[in-house]
């Protein structure tokens, strides 16, 4: 009984909010809507109504995917401090954390499903029912850690919330063990995630080691920033006080991770020009243009411009703790990591063709309006979770009340 | 032993999947908006009985299908041919000849880029017409040089080939022998034949072009729109695996015109080479002539350091 | 028992190092020239039919005894003016041997195959005008050209019976007809003439194509364009 009781108590949190909440959800559920129509137009004629072609046969929605699973796998780095190091500001907001990661889950899933040619037939790739590829296909390991990270990442906060909500002390050892595991999962779905690309001895630009740990860093500067920045909302919006201490801790994360992360473009860029041959076409496309088509350029010099002024931002202490100067650190980490796994992976990775086709991909309005919904399902979801979390962390909505 | 458990699976199979049917036309409205994206052509205008609709839709992957069923499945699909097209379509399921390997050698001294093989590749397949898929690409590059980012794919049907300072070369699926495609599709849709061929069941596959990432040859079409292929164009000799005609939102390739090759046929790329740059044939069959030309020429292979072993060979003279 | 295991290892030792050296013999003694003579010498002959090439028995032509059985469309069916003694029937049209500029009759016909090397009778039978000649003037039918091609192009015939030239007509499996070699090559003009091809993919709508600039790669033997233009 009394967890149906904690759903409702849960879904009745969700209607109380002042103008400025309901004017956020409202905008929210517009984008949703145009999104869901401009879907409906997709599912009707086909993946004619996108840019893709033949040639560049992935586009804007795996780029959102890619940045997407990095998100979800960002929440980790909260994760870790709360409940093994027990460190008391992290474990306050982990919650929030995980709530960002079933969102970006969430959205990972969608952004698959409206890229497919037959989203009828999802039910393929159901075990039994269907007929899976495991354990050859990525795509098949990709579905599996997703739901998985997306249900571990459910299940553990619901319960640390639920026992709270009831007053009750939860089991620590379960909430351990389940921490550990999403610790390695979260490291998991990127990696996956990850390999999915630098799988294909096709494609030479994505054929590399590195993608997997380069993935990671940038995974682990881009999450945490969004973090941060949604901390600030909350805080502002006075529901939850943030203290300090966890948003430098953030802040720190981020700084090393982007480091790390321009380090590897740096030795990855290296690699590519000092011996350049057959195989750096694509990331000749990318940084220089390749005979004379060059519409990415523009796309990877903000995103590299971004990554290293926030850098900057971030690793000067005053303008690190600075609340203005954070922010907009992290705004542009945020920005240059989306580009930097978009234009700068995903799309280049099909420049030239492996038949040495220079075929350039534009993502057109329709993907454009498709993935603004996702997000709008996205950030809908988050605020949902936060709004109802808030309120029995801080311990005011409980089962007695 | 085997045999046991293997009718024991399809058994299963088959009530899972009445489980599944059950449930399906209960969903309604998802079933709905499946069979609506699931019909090709314009869906408001063909007539596709409930029951051929649902059948189609829980249809089991061809490999797992008992041979009642693929019978069902054949039948299933000329009706609906019928009725998108207008056309008696004859859907065949013929296996692989055992003993049988295919394998295809090209002269590049021979071919002049005349694209003869394209179209005659088209108008067997019952590819789309619009938007256009091929599955033969012919591309021209500088004498001197094998640079295929420089190499014109384009090249004008305005101009006389073959042009004095350029050479040709054609470059569809090479079906390899460890094929990467298949490695990659999540859903087994895609799969090696025992000729060698690898072949894609349309109604199985979910569209998420993974193996279009991993050809390294780009052979692998997707239909980004329900095809449109007129009336007269079809090629009413089809097979399942190979060139009846596809839907919206799958991937194709090339097959080697298995429709015709497994009955004995040359492809159709080989029938309308106006050069004699094609050589295809049963790779074990010491006496064939793609083992004449294996085992003469100076042949080389696209891409082998990708140790994808292609089927597909070119030669010079 | 450690004694005898030794004397056994040096016996083995020097065994091998006697075989070693023996084998080094026999390697200086082998005759590494490159020139083409017969291992079996055997007088000058001539095939009874130029036909018989492919059934022959003869040591020189081994290789040609497997060719795979093989028919052709019979062509003089297909030719405009046979049989040819309906004019060259040796009363009124004697045949003139005579190398000159055919302005009368077949001045249609432009000799290009040879440079200048051919005249008509080299391939045409004088005294049998219903067939062609050999070089060793036996006949040849119109339908067989493959035998008459051969007596130059002998590495084309190898590789026409075996596959690696010409065409395979209409399967793979079963009865093997090869087109002959008249069908693709005009005998007098035998290069094949250019034309234009098929029309370029088209690229779907929606989509333009991307415009590229032709990089003009450094030709060692070309002068090197300006820094710039290549990369």
């Amino acid at each position: 009984m009394g967890i149906i009781h904690f759903f409702t108590a849960c879904f009745k949190e969700l209607l109380k909010g002042g103008a400025a909440y309901w004017i956020w959800v409202t905008s929210l559920m517009l984008l949703v809507i145009q999104g869901v129509v401009t879907y409906a137009g997709q599912l009707q004629e086909g993946l004619i109504k996108t840019g893709m072609s033949d040639q560049v046969s992935w586009g804007i929605y795996v780029a959102n995917f890619t940045f997407l699973v990095g998100m979800a796998a960002a929440a980790v780095m909260l994760v870790i401090p709360a409940y093994i190091f027990h460190n008391k500001d992290a474990k306050r907001v982990v919650i929030l954390a995980e709530g960002l990661a079933v969102a970006a889950s969430l959205m990972c899933m969608l952004f698959v499903t409206v890229d497919m040619g037959r989203p009828d037939r999802l039910w393929h790739l159901m075990p039994i029912v269907g007929h899976i590829n495991f354990p050859y296909s990525l795509l098949t390991w990709d579905v599996l850690v997703l739901n998985g990270y997306l249900i571990l990442n459910l299940l553990i906060p619901m319960y640390l919330l639920y026992n709270k909500y009831m007053g009750k002390e939860g089991n620590y050892k379960l909430v351990l063990t389940g921490a550990v595991l999403s610790m390695f999962w979260a490291i998991s779905i990127h990696t996956v995630t990850a390999f999915l690309f630098s799988s294909n001895t096709a494609r030479p630009f994505w054929s590399s080691a590195l993608h997997a740990p380069k993935f990671l860093a940038s995974a682990f500067a881009a999450g945490p920033a969004f973090i941060i920045l949604s901390f600030k909302v909350i805080d502002m919006s006075g529901a939850f006080k943030i203290g300090k201490k966890t948003i430098n801790l953030l802040a720190i994360i981020v700084t090393v991770a982007l480091q790390i992360n321009l380090l590897m473009t740096g030795a990855e860029f290296f690699a590519e020009f000092y011996s350049e041959g057959a195989h750096s076409a694509s990331a000749r496309y990318l940084f220089f243009g390749l005979n004379g088509a060059d519409k990415l350029v523009p796309w990877i010099y903000s995103a590299i411009a971004m990554s290293l002024i926030a850098l900057v931002l971030l690793m000067i202490r005053q303008t690190r703790e600075h609340p203005i100067t954070l922010s907009i650190a992290c705004v542009l980490v945020v920005i240059g990591v989306w580009i930097e796994k978009g234009m700068g992976f995903v799309i280049p990775g099909f420049i030239p063709t492996p038949i040495g086709e220079i075929f350039e991909y534009t993502p057109n309005m329709h993907e454009v309006q498709v993935s603004l919904g996702i997000w709008g399902i996205g950030l809908l979801v988050f605020t949902a979770l936060v709004k109802a979390a808030i309120p029995i962390q801080n311990g005011v909505l409980t089962h007695s009340k | 032993m085997n045999k046991d458990t293997t009718l024991k699976e399809k058994k299963a199979g088959v009530s899972r999947r009445k489980a599944l049917k059950a449930f399906g036309l209960g969903a309604t409205v998802a079933a709905g908006a499946a069979v609506a994206s699931a019909t090709p052509g314009k869906p408001s205008k063909v007539d596709i009985s409930f029951d051929d609709q649902m059948g189609n839709y829980f249809q089991d992957h061809y490999k797992k299908m008992t041979k009642e069923e693929i019978k069902e499945a054949l039948a299933r699909l000329e009706r609906r041919y019928k009725a998108t097209y207008d056309v008696d379509i004859k859907v065949d399921n013929m296996p692989a000849q055992p003993g049988v390997l295919f394998g295809y050698a090209l002269n590049i001294s021979k071919c002049k880029g005349y694209r003869e093989c394209v179209k005659a590749c088209t108008e067997t397949n019952n590819q789309s017409r619009d938007p256009e898929i091929q599955f033969i690409r012919v591309l021209e590059m500088d004498k001197g040089s094998m640079n295929m980012e420089e190499a014109n794919h384009y090249f004008s049907d305005d101009e006389t080939v073959p042009k004095p300072d350029k050479w040709y070369l054609p470059i569809q699926c090479h079906q390899c022998e460890n094929p990467p495609c298949v490695k990659a599709c999540p859903v087994e849709a895609t799969w090696k034949e025992p000729d060698g061929i690898t072949v894609i069941d349309y109604n199985w596959c979910i569209g998420c072009r993974m193996c279009m990432n991993a050809c390294p040859y780009w052979a692998r079409r997707f239909n980004w729109k329900a095809p449109s292929l007129p009336k007269e164009d079809i090629n009413p000799v089809t097979h399942y695996l190979a060139n009846r005609p596809r839907e919206k939102g799958v991937v194709e390739k090339c097959f080697f015109c298995l429709q015709k090759t497994r009955k004995g046929e040359m492809p159709a790329c080989q029938e309308a080479c106006p050069t004699g740059a094609r050589v295809f044939g049963n790779l074990l069959d010491p006496n064939s002539e793609i083992r004449y030309v294996l085992e003469h020429k100076n042949i080389f292979r696209l891409k082998e350091d990708l140790q994808t072993e292609p089927k597909f060979w070119y030669y010079s003279d | 028992m450690k004694k005898l295991l030794k004397l056994l290892l040096i016996a083995s030792l020097i065994f091998m190092a006697g075989g070693l050296a023996w084998g080094q013999d026999e390697d200086e003694e082998q005759d590494n020239s490159i020139r083409s003579n017969p291992e079996n010498f055997e007088p000058a002959t001539q095939l009874e039919k130029p036909s018989d090439l492919l059934k022959s028995e003869h040591v020189f032509r081994q290789v040609l005894r497997t060719v795979p059985t093989f028919t052709v469309d019979p062509r003089e069916e297909e030719m405009d003016a046979y049989p040819c003694t309906d004019c060259h029937d040796n009363d009124e049209q004697m045949p003139n041997a005579e190398i000159r500029n055919l302005e009368e009759d077949h001045e249609s016909i432009q000799l290009v195959h040879g440079n200048g090397r051919f005249w008509c009778l080299t391939c045409h039978n004088e005294d049998d005008r219903d067939q062609l000649t050999s070089l060793k003037n036996q006949p040849i039918s119109f339908n067989e050209s493959y035998l008459l091609c051969g007596q130059c192009h002998f590495q084309r015939q190898k590789d026409f019976f075996y596959g690696g030239h010409g065409k395979r007509k209409g399967n793979w499996q079963g009865d093997r007809k090869l087109s002959t070699c008249t069908e693709c090559h005009n005998p007098h003009v035998p290069q094949i003439k250019g034309r234009n091809p098929v029309a370029q993919p088209k690229i779907r709508t929606g989509l333009s194509p991307t415009k590229t600039v032709h990089q003009v790669k450094y030709k060692p033997w070309e002068i090197k364009p300006k820094a710039g233009a290549a990369h």
